[in-house]
């Protein structure tokens, strides 16, 4: 197990002072490698803004963050509460990665790495994800399902699985967007290693599928950006018809939540050479249970807030009922709630992964792969835009097949004071404020750069790895 | 397995009251078969062979060097059938065997050769030949003049290599390499017939 420990204050003051030491006293020859030093700040860094809920500032949560490999500052995972002044973001990225085998302090998971190269793969396909939306999992030692057949019988495959996807459900993003970063780690036993970070395209631009019936396809409108390629999957997504068939029920019935309000983010992810070569390949699907939206066509922002249909009684007298709801409206006693009220239960904190299949076909290597942000011309040599990719040496495509486990089904990311996202700059950047290409950071720089955590050393406790305060 | 036993306990209470009185000589020609129970197993990064015990059998033949030393070949085999697919070991190996009481008729065994390994179902074959040894002890009670009762237990293990995947599917065969570090292991515990 290693002994990882997320970026802090005290510890970007520290590789500061020691990279000024390097700099100005070492040898040429000094073996040990420098420390990263932030050079620029990402577009993801310093987005969130504090709501009503919220009682930290954006400073303090400026202070989660890391130097990607392109130099820039990203944020990175927190847990909802500040442990060191005990505030409260308001909001979750789900599970606290410093546990994880695939976490290393030197190599964080970053929010928004794959968004930013993409802005310089592709300035006229630029897209930027708000930050509450990344959500992380990872289980350690997981055993993988090789089938009913002998290799079932006579194989074992274990595997450290870590991941974290951009999937917002308190916006409409979703409804059109389909590009969505992913970070994919996995090591198995038997020498299974991917590491990838892409834009992942989840089903087609433009539209979802229902989640209460997945024939139903639906066009919602322009995806941003306009140029987003389709990918293979679907977001399948509860909207209005599935609340009315499963949460508006007749008297003396029940609302079935779980029909209702499950969204299934279905990733087929890979990375390609330029010849169309699939080097690797995944489709994990990423659950979200009570989402604290759906679609709803008849309303001005198509976005309907699921608590309020704990309030509503339809003509016929069909209305909500259960424990959900009960909760919403603290047994009858509230007749109405906010989206974003820390009491509402529809805040998309019951998330689950299945993990599914995982192929390689990397026999003839190398190991380190640099490809555009969405996976594809992958070459050997980092260019613009390019994104580091890992993929083992090897080649399991004509062995059998061993699929994931779901991971985090049995996990509640709520805690306290977290509660539907809200944001001071909107739902979602939807362009580039701050474009720039490579090497000019400098003048992306925003007026409080350097940030005001590497000057002032202090708290946050997060060295012991552990789960997030719950 | 357990009727096999039977037979072998069965073998063994009849012939026992007339061992001793006969002369361990061990000279030109041999030959034995035998039958027992044993386990083999799949070892690997990704393996858990969680084979069961099950039949075994054995034979073997050689040329005494003297009445201390005989030298010959061993073929073993063990066959393990499970609610998935069947498993089987088969092993080819020159052996040694070493009676350090010329007069009695307790033996060591050694020897190297080739183990082979292979699970399957009605699609998918997992299997593997790997040179290795094998070690074992034995007795031979003398029922006859040139017969003996010999009950055995041997252990083989082999060297670490390639584990093959082979996928049969719409009429097409495809083999991959899945395991570099695959190495078998049997113990084997019999009753077998030797004739010297």
């Amino acid at each position: 197990m290693r002994h990882p420990t997320l970026p802090s204050p005290r510890g970007a003051l520290v590789v500061m002072l020691l990279s000024a030491v390097v700099v100005s006293g070492c040898a040429e020859d000094s073996a040990a490698p420098a420390p990263p030093v932030a050079t620029g700040v990402s577009v993801a860094y310093d987005l969130w803004r504090p709501g009503p809920n919220d009682d930290c500032t954006a400073d303090i949560h400026n202070q989660y963050s890391a130097v990607g490999p392109d130099g820039k500052l990203y944020p990175t995972w927190h847990p909802p509460v500040d442990p060191a002044t005990g505030c409260r973001f308001g909001h979750e990225h789900g599970r606290d990665p410093r546990g994880s085998n695939l976490y290393r302090a030197d190599k964080p998971v970053l929010f928004g790495y794959a968004n930013e190269q993409l802005a310089i793969w592709d300035p006229s396909g630029v897209r930027n994800e708000d930050h509450v939306g990344h959500k992380l999992e990872w289980e350690n030692n997981v055993r993988f399902d090789l089938g009913d057949g002998v290799a079932g019988s006579v194989l074992e495959v274990r595997c450290d699985v870590l991941t974290k996807l951009h999937q917002g459900t308190h916006s409409k993003d979703a409804f059109t967007n389909n590009l969505h970063e992913l970070v994919y780690r996995l090591e198995c036993t038997g020498g299974t290693r991917l590491d990838m970070t892409v834009m992942a395209a989840i089903g087609t631009p433009g539209e979802m599928v229902q989640s209460c019936d997945h024939d139903v396809h639906l066009t919602v409108g322009a995806p941003t950006p306009l140029n987003s390629p389709s990918g293979g999957g679907k977001r399948t997504l509860p909207d209005r018809d599935c609340i009315e068939q499963h949460m508006l029920v007749p008297p003396g019935e029940y609302s079935s939540f779980g029909a209702a309000l499950h969204e299934s983010w279905q990733v087929n992810a890979s990375l390609r050479t330029a010849s169309g070569h699939t080097l690797a390949s995944i489709d994990p699907y990423y659950q979200v249970f009570y989402p604290s939206r759906f679609y709803d066509p008849t309303l001005p922002g198509v976005t309907g807030r699921t608590v309020d249909m704990c309030f509503v009684t339809e003509p016929n007298g069909d209305r909500a009922r259960g424990w959900l709801c009960d909760q919403a409206t603290a047994n009858g006693t509230l007749t109405a709630l906010a989206y974003d009220d820390p009491r509402s239960p529809f805040n998309g904190v019951r998330r689950q992964v299945d993990i599914n299949g995982n192929r390689i076909s990397n026999g003839d290597g190398p190991e380190v792969w640099y490809t555009d942000p969405f996976g594809k011309n992958a070459q050997t040599s980092s260019f613009p835009g390019s994104v580091r990719q890992v993929v083992a040496k090897m080649d399991n495509s004509k062995a059998f097949s061993f699929r994931g486990p779901t991971l985090g089904g049995n996990r509640d990311y709520g805690g306290p004071g977290v509660h539907a996202p809200n944001e001071r700059r909107g739902s979602v950047l939807t362009s580039h404020p701050d474009a720039r290409g490579p090497g000019e950071c400098e003048a992306g720089r925003p007026s409080h750069w350097p940030p005001r955590f590497l000057s002032t050393p202090d708290h946050r406790g997060l060295s012991a790895p552990g789960r997030a305060a719950r | 397995m357990s009727r096999l036993f039977l037979i072998a306990t069965a073998v063994a209470l009849f012939v026992t009251p007339v061992t001793a009185q006969q002369p361990n000589d061990r000279r030109g020609f041999w030959y034995g078969v035998g039958f027992g129970a044993g386990s083999g197993k799949l070892h690997c990064s990704i393996c858990n062979d969680q084979s069961g015990t099950d039949l075994t059998a054995s034979l073997r033949a050689g040329g005494a060097l003297s009445n201390s030393w005989l030298l010959g070949v061993e073929f073993d085999g063990w066959t393990n059938s499970q609610d998935v697919g069947t498993r089987r070991s088969w092993s080819a190996s020159a052996v040694a065997l070493w009676y350090p009481w010329p007069a009695k008729g307790a033996y060591a065994k050694g020897g190297v050769g080739f183990t082979g390994y292979r699970a399957s179902d009605s699609r998918d074959v997992i299997s593997t030949t790997r040179p290795g040894g094998l070690i074992g002890i034995g007795y031979e009670w003398r029922i006859g003049r040139k017969s003996s009762i010999n009950p055995y237990l041997h252990y083989q293990r082999t060297l670490a290599g390639d584990l093959t995947f082979e996928h049969t599917g719409n009429n097409t065969v495809t083999t991959a390499t899945i395991a570099d570090d695959a190495s078998i292991s049997s113990l084997q515990f019999g009753v077998g017939l030797v004739i010297h």
